[in-house]
């Protein structure tokens, strides 16, 4: 007897879940009401809300930001011309992710990166130039803050943008981000404050939402930068809720707040589909049905509110490719499928040359068509949860549900989330995860089109590369300039009371929206933080 | 040089963009390889120079994501130094900017994607042929 092809040969999802070649009957022991339930109603598993897609398109929310501010007005306002229904705005990684002087050494040196990953969104005055003539009464918006550390000033600067104009900051729309992940596990910024810290300010700004701004999301936690740095699709969930966990635990412990107050304000939180087609959909699936069930059973919560976790997903990062770089549309057009089978609320398709520079304008264009087409030409968003029942999907989203719980006990029992982060642990297990992907690679057990198969000597398509504008003196200008011009004692004022406020236990938000409006710097503000709260060297395993 | 000496060799990043990932797998290959590994982290050109002094090392890895001009400086560093490592750098790169980073004085640059032994292969030739 000959052998079958491919008999033998343990099969696993990109995650590592073993897989058998066919589901049946009798792999499912689901009780509906208990483990799915109607769309909108517990335990989520098929849908945040009872008519999907029917009732609310997922929104299409991509990232941009270079150069001056002016430069970044102008890719906002063409992103949205062509049908984007929210706007990212991106800081600039050498000032504002770390809240760095741009004569610090450290970025003196770099004055040629300085707007390259981002837009040098340094002071209230140039948030104002970058929101000219954008309604941001009525647009979606994610006004930069990145990291911790500038998420609070970003927000300040954003706010009173909408204070200045007559706007209440009752009916602003959008979400904040303060990204632990990506300020001390992915892209360790350096001297960042200590991550107690940055719970602190990220907890101080919930908080602020809560009373000021109810329609704002403060934190949306992107699980994505974790698994772009090597974690597997459940562990990036597991990552993802122990943080959260993290703030709920911080707010409940402040006792201000009772959990159906605030946790709406934590459920929103950012994935990445990672081209294991049916494992990404079980992710989502399974990432509302664990938010819901950690809500209610550990947290006591009853609105339905809390129970609801809405999700945002960056389609590709690390599985894009350089080689080829047409081919990313294909992957992006594959991640953005499962993320509407899995029924997210708002996307973002990385650009198809992100691989290689800062997305031009058509690379753009194509991650929003990709996102209209899915939506208007297929038919997808006609049925909520179109793969609910199918014996695959079910019995993943159960393993997912199952192997994130086993993940999160292991965070747990190794003290939590900031003692993961603190030990190097999860840096450990990210890297260890990007080895494994590496070798698999190598070896060939692992396909990438175009990197180990299918290779050219000959690039088939050509990219036009995209080139940020050159903005450090011009930038420079402008902040010598509002030194100069504004009230110097008022600034100083502002600045004490903000440090003040970082040293005690008042909510820093309120003396930073008045620090904002006295001209003060995004320099400036990082100068106090760190004098406050001191700095915190990665524990990186290499 | 010596053949019973390990290759020394300093990896750093010229970008203030932390991203380490890349860089950590290098590590780990060239570490696997027999060579000894000096990781800088982010490193401004005279921090860069003063730990290849020290080290002593042979080579020097750059992961480059961003401008060019703090390449510019090192090399300038280096050469006042009359420090002569074999430099190899990776990162986002685009294609392009391969040659310019080569007149800078860059030996080799290995595009996302490049097979790990090919850099370990590149290293140790090029060490020999010194």
């Amino acid at each position: 007897m000959t052998e079958k092809k491919g008999e033998g040969k343990e099969v696993t999802t990109v995650s590592g879940i073993p897989l058998k070649e066919i589901y049946e009957p009798q792999d499912l022991t689901l009780n509906y009401e208990k483990d799915l339930g109607a769309p909108g109603s517990m335990p989520y598993t098929r849908g945040a809300y009872p008519r999907m897609y029917r009732e609310r398109p997922w929104r299409i929310f991509q990232l941009s930001g270079f150069g001056l501010p002016e430069d970044e007005k102008e890719r906002i306002q063409f992103l949205l011309g062509h049908g984007e229904t929210g706007f990212i705005m991106e800081p600039d990684l050498m000032t504002l992710y770390g809240m760095l002087e741009l004569d610090d050494p450290d970025v003196a040196c770099r004055k040629d990166e300085v707007g390259q990953f981002g837009a040098t969104l340094l002071s209230l005055q140039e948030y104002e130039r970058a929101l000219e003539g954008i309604p941001i009464e009525s647009t979606y918006a994610h006004p930069g803050g990145a990291t911790p550390l500038c998420s609070p000033f970003c927000h300040a600067c954003y706010f009173s943008v909408a204070e200045k104009r007559g706007i209440s900051l009752k009916e602003l729309r959008g979400t904040g981000e303060g990204d632990m992940f990506l300020t001390y596990l992915a892209t360790p910024i350096k001297d960042a404050i200590p991550p107690v810290a940055s719970v602190r300010l990220n907890c101080d700004f919930i908080e602020f939402c809560v009373e000021n701004a109810p329609r704002w999301i403060p934190v949306s936690i992107p699980g994505t930068n974790a698994r772009e740095t090597g974690l597997n699709g459940y562990q990036h969930l597991a990552v993802t809720f122990a943080n959260a966990i993290c703030y709920i635990d911080e707010i409940l412990m402040r006792g201000r707040l009772k959990i159906d107050d605030f946790a709406h304000y934590i459920g929103g939180v950012g994935l990445c589909p990672h081209m294991d087609f049916f494992e990404d959909i079980a992710i989502f699936r399974a990432a509302r049905r664990i938010w819901s069930n950690l809500l209610k059973e550990r947290y006591g919560a009853k609105d339905p509110r809390s129970m609801r976790l809405r999700i945002h997903v960056n389609v590709q990062g690390s599985t894009s490719t350089y080689q080829q770089p047409l081919n990313n549309i294909v992957r992006g057009t594959v991640g953005m499928l499962a993320a509407a089978l899995g029924g997210v609320q708002s996307a973002g398709v990385t650009a198809f040359d992100e691989a290689i520079c800062i997305p031009s304008e058509q690379a753009h264009i194509m991650s929003v068509r990709t996102q209209q087409i899915i939506q208007l030409e297929t038919g997808i968003p006609n049925v909520v949860d179109p793969l609910g029942g199918s014996y695959y999907v079910e019995w993943l989203t159960d393993e997912v549900e199952r192997y994130t719980w086993e993940y999160v006990k292991k965070i747990e029992d190794r003290g939590g989330f900031i003692s993961v982060l603190n030990s190097g642990w999860l840096h450990q297990e990210a890297h260890r995860g990007a080895m494994e992907k590496e070798k698999k690679v190598t070896s060939g057990q692992k396909k990438v089109v175009g990197v180990n198969c299918y290779e050219m000597e000959e690039e088939p398509y050509k990219v036009t590369i995209f080139r940020s504008p050159q903005v450090y003196e011009e930038a420079k200008a402008r902040q010598d300039k509002l030194l100069q011009e504004r009230d110097a004692e008022k600034a100083k004022e502002a600045l004490d009371e903000f440090r003040r406020a970082c040293r005690g236990k008042g909510n820093v938000m309120p003396p930073l929206m008045k620090a904002v409006k006295a001209g003060v710097t995004a320099g400036e503000v990082g100068r106090i933080q760190r004098e406050v709260f001191g700095t915190w060297k990665a524990p990186l395993p290499i | 040089m010596d053949s019973l000496r390990r290759i020394r060799v300093l990896l750093c990043k010229t970008s203030l963009d932390g991203h380490w990932r890349g860089l950590a797998v290098v590590a780990a290959a060239l570490r696997d390889a027999g060579m000894e590994v000096i990781y800088g982290g982010i490193l401004r050109p005279e921090q860069a120079v003063n730990i290849a002094i020290q080290e002593d090392v042979d080579v020097i890895g750059l992961s480059i994501g961003g401008g060019y001009g703090v390449i510019e400086q090192l090399m300038q560093k280096l050469s006042e130094k009359q420090l002569k490592p074999l430099m190899v750098a990776g990162g986002t790169i685009p294609p392009p900017d391969v040659p310019l980073l080569e007149k800078m004085g860059i030996h080799k640059v290995f595009s996302p994607g490049s097979k790990l032994n090919s850099i370990v292969d590149y290293i140790k030739e090029n060490i020999q042929s010194r």
